[in-house]
């Protein structure tokens, strides 16, 4: 009876721990790979879904609405430059761009402060997320975190609003040095033109 | 042969050329396989390559000059950072040599290489460096035949100081700041004509202000019956037993780097200029070359700090990096005005989020200064990958010259409270974000620095194919000549025997200048 007893306890336990291994890979599986929005970008994206819902997570965690800079990331289109910008890198180093989206969207199960997908967190919790790196002392979660800044940087102050806001131009004459250089040319040859067409004197020296 | 007494004319200036880039073949427009003789074969269209093959085609010899990147006119330019970076850097401009400390280090792939994306500046190197290089590896450079060939080379390339009225407040804050503290500056000598001050060297000049090899040395090769192919990438030097008889690789096209035919050049002579780090790759392909391939590669490691002032300064408006100070060169330090793309400079301002935001707001009112240095003890190397044709760059950031850097950046720092700034942005790890006084930024100096807490960048490289006097020193010769391999020569940084102190490329031009002319003397 007591072996009876026994076998059956084995058995529950068997099927319980079976079931709690299922329930955990389950909430693994989604954890890693489902509840993501629908693409942002066509289904020719450089970038897949899941990276989309990355990408859009951390641009507005580093380009917040509302800011100084008004305009968010998401807004400023940083998806659809990032997908670009990924998408002519050599084979190489858009390998290396997808685990550096798959390492920042899962970094924070490892470091926190909020354990959790970094898409599925709240902006305050990913801004947290993103200022542990960034302040982290494991020199490679802040090279991590400054290559990402970078191309999103990148991205943000490409949009002619944020650099309207910033005062940035790309004037390629900005003291205006090469417009007064053609005004002077043109000057002088109106001046020259004048000087040959003009009515000659007797003996032929210019007016 | 006497190279001794090479007869040079100093007094030529390059023409201006209507169309620089007619006679290039952009041979991926073929899609066929290329198979081409000449005499001299010259990989790399750099300042140092553009320099061999003008040269060595004005002396009478049939010349091929290849290039893998394509031709880029002022009006192909982007400004964008992205965009740029795609388009005229290798790897994208991601390439990083790897150690303890990451560092950023970018190479053009493009007709005119490095001089059409980097500042222009021109410097001599002093000749106590090559004293310097001289105990090194035992090589003599007589610095009054080197200095013919640096006034060859300035004249061709209209070098002058930067004027004035093209500065912009960002460089003239510096200037400011060093005459307060009392130490020299000068205006950085350039190879523009013409500038506007656009400050947009690095990702290309619009205004074709600057005078790089693909609108000067290039155009005068083929004037002189030079063949200059685009889109060639070599990736290897062809030998009969010991001489290098050309060069084979693949056609590609540029921008996609996607290979369209087989690329081969027969020639009785092989220049390599193809960059430190591209340079070591090939000959350590190719089998050639000796132990010292690929070894010595050294870097000038810069870190920058952002000067913040009440007043708007718009850093965008000015000569890219138009005032320098060489007041601690013999020290290893040399301090600089930076500008290169705001959004890849503004990804070590500080805050997050809306912080990070606020200060990107204030842009307007910040000039970055850096410092670069020698690091004579710092060491890496440049090896080939197991596939691909990018290197394997690897680098040690010794001890000692992180603390040079951090000597630098104390000075620096006094430069920017001398340019009447309010804060300092030292963009450091374990230092506080903002500095906001003179006395606080003494932590820059006192601080146990190491380079894992900086956000170091070089893109100065040399030493991976060293000359020395003696072959078991090194790669080549005084001359460029592979000490291993007749009939071939490296002719870019990658043969410097240390630092040359200064911003590499006159140095290198100067040297090429010398190596052509050995070669057009029966070298």
């Amino acid at each position: 009876m007591i072996a009876s007893t026994m076998s059956r306890t084995g058995r529950v336990a068997t099927t319980m721990s079976a079931l709690a291994a299922v329930g955990l890979g389950a909430a693994a599986v989604r954890g890693v790979f489902l509840g993501y929005p629908v693409e942002r970008l066509a289904k020719s994206a450089f970038l897949s879904k899941k990276e989309q819902a990355i990408l859009a997570a951390l641009a507005d965690a580093f380009f917040p609405p509302g800011g100084a800079i008004p305009l968010s990331g998401t807004d400023a289109g940083l998806v659809e430059y990032f997908d670009d910008y990924a998408r002519q890198m050599p084979p190489g180093q858009g390998t290396l761009i997808r685990l550096l989206l798959a390492f920042l969207e899962h970094a924070p199960w490892a470091f926190g402060p909020k354990h959790g997908r970094f898409s599925s967190l709240s902006l305050e919790d990913r801004i947290a997320v993103l200022d542990r790196m960034r302040t982290s002392p494991i020199y490679f979660r802040r090279i991590s975190f400054l290559s990402m800044r970078t191309m999103l940087s990148m991205g943000y102050l490409a949009h002619p609003e944020v650099a309207s806001r910033i005062g940035m131009t790309a004037d390629n004459d900005p003291f205006g040095i090469g417009a007064r250089r053609a005004a002077q040319q043109a000057t002088q040859q109106a001046t020259q033109q004048a000087q040959q067409t003009s009515p000659r004197t007797s003996n032929g020296a210019a007016s | 042969m006497s190279r001794k007494n090479l007869s040079i004319r100093t007094d030529v200036t390059a023409p201006v050329f209507a169309d620089p880039h007619a006679g290039v073949r952009a041979a991926y427009e073929e899609s066929a396989d290329v198979e081409l003789s000449c005499d001299v074969v010259v990989v790399g269209s750099g300042p140092a390559g553009a320099l061999v093959a003008k040269e060595l085609a004005e002396a009478g010899r049939d010349v091929i000059l290849l290039e893998e990147g394509r031709a880029f006119g002022k009006k192909d330019m982007v400004t964008e950072a992205g965009a740029a970076m795609h388009r005229l850097f290798r790897e994208s401009g991601t390439r990083a040599a790897m150690g303890k400390t990451f560092f950023p280090t970018m190479q053009a792939i493009a007709l005119g290489g490095g001089s059409l994306i980097n500042s222009a500046i021109c410097a001599r190197t002093p000749e106590w460096v090559f004293e310097k290089w001289h105990k090194a590896t035992g090589v003599e450079l007589p610095y009054d035949q080197l200095t013919q060939h640096y006034d060859r080379v300035e004249k061709f390339l209209s070098v002058a100081p930067t004027p004035e009225e093209v500065q912009g407040e960002r460089n003239m804050r510096f200037k400011r700041g060093c005459d307060a503290i009392g130490i020299s500056s000068e205006p950085t000598w350039r190879n523009v004509d013409g500038c506007l001050g656009s400050s947009e060297c690095f990702t290309g000049c619009r205004n074709g202000a600057k005078k790089s090899t693909d609108i000067t040395y290039v155009p005068a090769a083929i004037a002189a019956g030079a063949r200059v192919l685009t889109g060639a990438r070599v990736q290897r030097v062809l030998r009969d037993g010991r001489r290098a008889v050309g060069v084979a690789g693949r056609i590609v096209e540029p921008l996609s780097r996607k290979e369209l035919g087989a690329l081969r050049v027969h020639a009785k002579t092989v220049v390599l200029a193809a960059g430190c780090m591209q340079t070591p790759v090939l000959l350590e392909r190719s089998e050639m070359g000796g132990d010292w391939v690929g070894k010595e590669l050294q870097l000038h490691p810069g870190l920058a700090i952002m000067a913040v002032f009440e007043d708007p300064i718009d850093p965008w408006k000015g000569a890219t990096q138009g005032y320098h100070s060489l007041e601690h060169l013999k020290e290893g330090i040399k301090l600089e005005v930076l500008w290169s793309p705001p959004a890849v400079l503004a990804a070590r301002l500080p805050g997050l989020g809306r912080d990070y935001q606020k200060a990107l707001s204030q842009y307007d009112r910040m000039a970055p200064f850096d410092v670069i240095i020698a690091a004579d003890r710092s060491r890496g190397t440049v090896r080939a990958k197991r596939s691909g044709d990018e290197p394997d760059i690897k680098f040690d950031f010794d001890k000692r010259d992180v603390r040079l850097i951090q000597r630098g950046l104390g000075v620096l720092s006094d430069v920017c409270w001398g340019s009447g700034c309010q804060s300092i942005l030292p963009g450091l790890h374990g230092v506080p974000e903002e500095l906001h006084s003179k006395e606080e930024s003494e932590l820059l100096r006192t601080v146990d620095l190491e380079g894992q807490h900086t956000i170091t960048a070089a893109n100065h490289a040399f030493g991976t194919a060293r000359m020395s006097a003696r072959a078991e020193d090194g790669v080549v010769d005084t001359w460029g000549k592979v000490w291993d391999t007749d009939g071939l020569y490296v002719a870019d940084t990658s043969i410097f025997a240390g630092s040359p102190a200064v911003n590499p490329m006159l140095t290198c031009m100067a040297l090429a200048d010398r190596i052509a002319l050995g070669i057009a003397q029966g070298g």
